[in-house]
């Protein structure tokens, strides 16, 4: 397995999309972070809060990097010369699984470092909030790479996540709308578990921007992105071995 | 170029897309009315669902479904060689490209008439009636949903042929729509500010209401703030544009 995971990360970083995906999140964060951004709301704050607020581009950035990154070994015939040389459908799930979080972790380098740049300083409070987003993020990717490694068809499975992306932010923007007006306790605490089931409400939550209401509780959400993690990852294994493939 | 078209069209009349994407909208239609009403029903018992609320659950996302439909129809037209095989049964570029162009027009009013009389179903079932519009305003804004509707269908379909054959005609078209999206939002809170009055001044009060009034992208965004001619002349002048740049990129594209 470690073979793939190898040939996967060597395939990742020779990807143009990648590397232009790092270079934008290493640019627009420091032209963010050091306030060089020309939107009103992007230059208030201090550093740290606006290289936090440009973080969610990563969750879109993933919604079709994923895909087209997972859903390119089938029609290229990648992952059946793999079964041919004698690994199980299982693994080749995990390698692409585990080269996803690494491209995660890549280009959380690259977007720190931008911050950083751009002025932001680390403190407990902020090293927090990144901990917490990486973590919905790689729950995230957890779920694009699902789609992507059972769907096959690289046009569905892109579709889907870009839909998925956009459900996520519909529903930010109507749980902001809608949260502060639940009445019910029991209601408005469902309500604020599904807002932050997804990283973009968990993003929308941590950000300086954020309605009181929204916020379950740091402990929360990491509790919430274990939970997608599991299930994510496990579903798509049930019948893996004996699908075909063409 | 009729023969193309008229292919095209049997093609995408008869293609599974079509069928998916309209079903999906009248799903996510019919899901936001229950949505809606649970969360009505948590909220705040006096409250109630009027028609226009149903009428703007497609508005909302529509360009997103168009352009799920211009991939799906349009993409695997250069990886299965369709492209190439036109070409070489003689039709010019232009050809190909202005007949795929009028296809998604047409696939995209299909899906907007369908869902939108879908919806008008749902106001009569399920809201209390129409709060604010008469039934010629209603007539009017679904006019120009219709020319709307083709404007951004010619927009998407475009972007998808200009970058066919690659992996970036796979996701190009959502990300150009997403940001569109937010463009949108921004000038519409901008303009019609929930608390207070508009703050904008200048040129920058010129550029917004210019969007505001012209961009068919802004037609998705609530109900008609402008005359008709306004909208009709942004649709046409973003179709004209669409076409006018999409001829000259596809007619120097390599087609493998």
């Amino acid at each position: 397995m470690f073979n793939i995971y190898k040939g996967n990360l060597i395939r990742l970083v020779k990807n143009f999309l990648f590397i232009g995906g790092c270079i934008l999140a290493f640019a627009i964060t420091f032209t963010i972070a050091s306030g060089r951004f020309p939107i009103d709301f992007l230059q208030a704050g201090t550093p740290e809060d606006r290289t936090f607020f440009a973080s969610a581009a990563m969750v879109l950035y993933f919604s079709f990097f994923t895909t087209i990154f997972v859903s390119v070994e089938y029609q290229d015939g990648i992952i059946r010369n793999r079964i041919i040389s004698g690994f199980s459908q299982i693994e080749i799930y995990v390698a692409s699984l585990f080269a996803q979080y690494s491209a995660v972790i890549i280009m959380y380098a690259a977007y720190l470092l931008g911050g950083v740049l751009g002025g932001a300083r680390f403190n407990s409070h902020f090293l927090k909030l990144l901990g917490i987003f990486l973590l919905s993020l790689l729950a995230y990717v957890t779920v694009t790479n699902a789609i992507a490694f059972r769907i096959k068809k690289v046009v569905f499975s892109t579709i889907l996540t870009m839909m998925l992306f956009n459900a996520c932010f519909n529903m930010v923007m109507f749980g902001n709308a809608i949260l502060n007006f639940m009445e019910n306790e029991t209601a408005l605490k469902i309500g604020k578990i599904i807002y932050n089931i997804h990283s973009l409400g968990q993003w929308f939550s941590m950000t300086p921007f954020s309605l009181d209401y929204t916020n379950p509780g740091y402990g929360v959400m990491i509790v919430l992105s274990c939970l997608v993690i599991i299930p994510a990852f496990s579903l798509p294994l049930i019948g893996l071995k004996k699908r075909e493939l063409n | 170029m009729l023969r193309v078209l008229y292919s095209d069209l049997r093609f995408l009349l008869k293609h599974i897309s079509l069928k998916i994407c309209i079903g999906a909208a009248m799903g996510y239609a019919l899901a936001f009315v229950v949505i809606l009403k649970i969360i009505m029903s948590l909220v705040n018992e006096g409250s109630f669902l009027s028609g226009e609320d149903i009428l703007s659950a497609y508005n909302d996302i529509a360009i997103f479904f168009i352009t799920a439909l211009a991939v799906m129809l349009f993409t695997p037209d250069f990886n299965n060689g369709t492209i190439r095989n036109k070409l070489v049964s003689g039709l010019r570029k232009s050809e190909i490209f202005l007949s795929s162009v009028f296809s998604g027009m047409i696939a995209s009013i299909i899906m907007t008439v369908i869902v939108t009389l879908f919806e008008a179903l749902l106001s009569i079932i399920f809201s209390e009636g129409f709060m604010t519009f008469n039934l010629a305003e209603l007539s009017d804004n679904f006019l120009m949903l219709i020319v709307t509707a083709a404007a951004v269908g010619a927009f998407v379909t475009t972007i998808v042929l200009m970058f066919g054959g690659t992996k970036i005609s796979y996701f190009a078209g959502f990300v150009v729509a997403f940001f569109l999206n937010l463009l949108g939002s921004e000038v519409a809170t901008s303009l019609y500010p929930l608390n207070g009055k508009c703050t904008l001044t200048g040129a920058k009060l010129m550029l917004y209401t210019a969007y505001d009034r012209f961009m068919p992208f802004m037609h998705f965004e609530g109900y008609p703030r402008w005359d008709f001619l306004s909208y009709l002349t942004g649709s046409i002048a973003l179709t004209a544009l669409s076409i006018g740049i999409g001829l000259i990129i596809f007619s120097k594209k390599e087609i493998k």
